[in-house]
């Protein structure tokens, strides 16, 4: 299957600062802040955490499986849960979706969210739509010139 | 307020104020200031506007609702679907542009549940820090 490898645009989650990346890039550092930035996609398959927090400028995905434990996550390319996530506050750039297996706790404050029959809820603040990144302004790969 | 066959309707062009109870299946086309109380579907039309607490065994929501949703069974929440207040249900479904803002309980537990409890800190001892993260240069 053919890889799109061209740059990607991120913004750093320390300082908002915008700039792109290599579509490989697993963590660099922000030109702006020069503060250290994971900015690769976070795969859970197992008990990860209890963590202080998880960001990244990629997606983080929960398999059937995972548990991710964390008091702050932040993942400016979504988060597809399939398993468990339980933290305090929850940041996501794009669509949130909680899928039938999933057991989610966490204040969420997301774009989009697609929850699934079946999934379970622990009472939790949801925020949506709501774009406290400024995310949606970002275009796609590949359109930033 | 209409009745069509086993559905109750409040039609598109009504401002509803009050109590609403229902046996079987009620749908909001217009405006509704109140209470609605039922023991079937209650269907929320996509031009609708429901300001009520509403208490039911399933929910299908496509317009706006303000006010605490309790459902027994499944809420609905579709892509045109607004809903400001807190959602207890059993089960419930969220289609991609659904919009909520407020406090979400659901589970097998929750349905029965009457009110939302207060958020609980991470299992597991609390946090740590620093896992996860790339090392500090």
């Amino acid at each position: 299957m053919a890889r799109h490898l061209g740059p990607r645009l991120v913004q750093c989650y320390h300082c908002r600062h915008r700039f792109e990346v290599s579509s490989r890039a697993q963590s660099t550092s922000c030109p702006g802040c020069n503060k250290a930035l994971m900015v690769g996609d976070e795969h859970i398959t197992k008990l990860r955490g209890p963590l202080k927090e998880l960001r990244t400028c990629g997606r983080i995905t929960v398999s059937k499986r995972g548990r991710l434990i964390a008091e702050t996550i932040e993942a400016h390319g979504g988060i597809d849960c399939q398993g468990i996530i339980d933290a305090k506050k929850v940041l996501s750039g794009t669509t949130v979706t909680l899928g039938p297996k999933c057991d989610y706790h966490g204040d969420l404050t997301a774009p989009a969210v697609e929850m699934q029959k079946g999934a379970k809820v622990k009472p939790s603040m949801f925020a949506v739509p709501s774009d406290p990144l400024g995310l949606t302004e970002l275009p796609e790969a590949g359109e930033s010139g | 307020m209409a009745e069509s066959g086993d559905t109750t309707v409040v039609g598109a062009d009504s401002h509803f104020k009050g109590e609403l109870s229902f046996e079987r299946v009620a749908k909001i086309n217009g405006k509704f200031d109140g209470k609605i109380t039922g023991k079937g579907e209650l269907q929320v039309s996509q031009n609708a506007q429901c300001k009520a607490d509403v208490d039911a065994t399933g929910v299908q929501v496509d317009g706006l609702i303000e006010g605490n949703l309790n459902a027994k069974d499944t809420v609905k929440l579709n892509g045109s679907g607004v809903v400001r207040g807190d959602i207890t249900a059993a089960k419930m479904v969220m289609t991609e542009g659904a919009s909520f803002h407020g406090m979400c309980a659901v589970g097998p537990d929750s349905g029965r549940a009457s009110s939302s409890a207060p958020s609980q800190p991470a299992p597991g001892g609390g946090p740590t820090g620093g896992q996860g993260q790339p090392p500090k240069k």
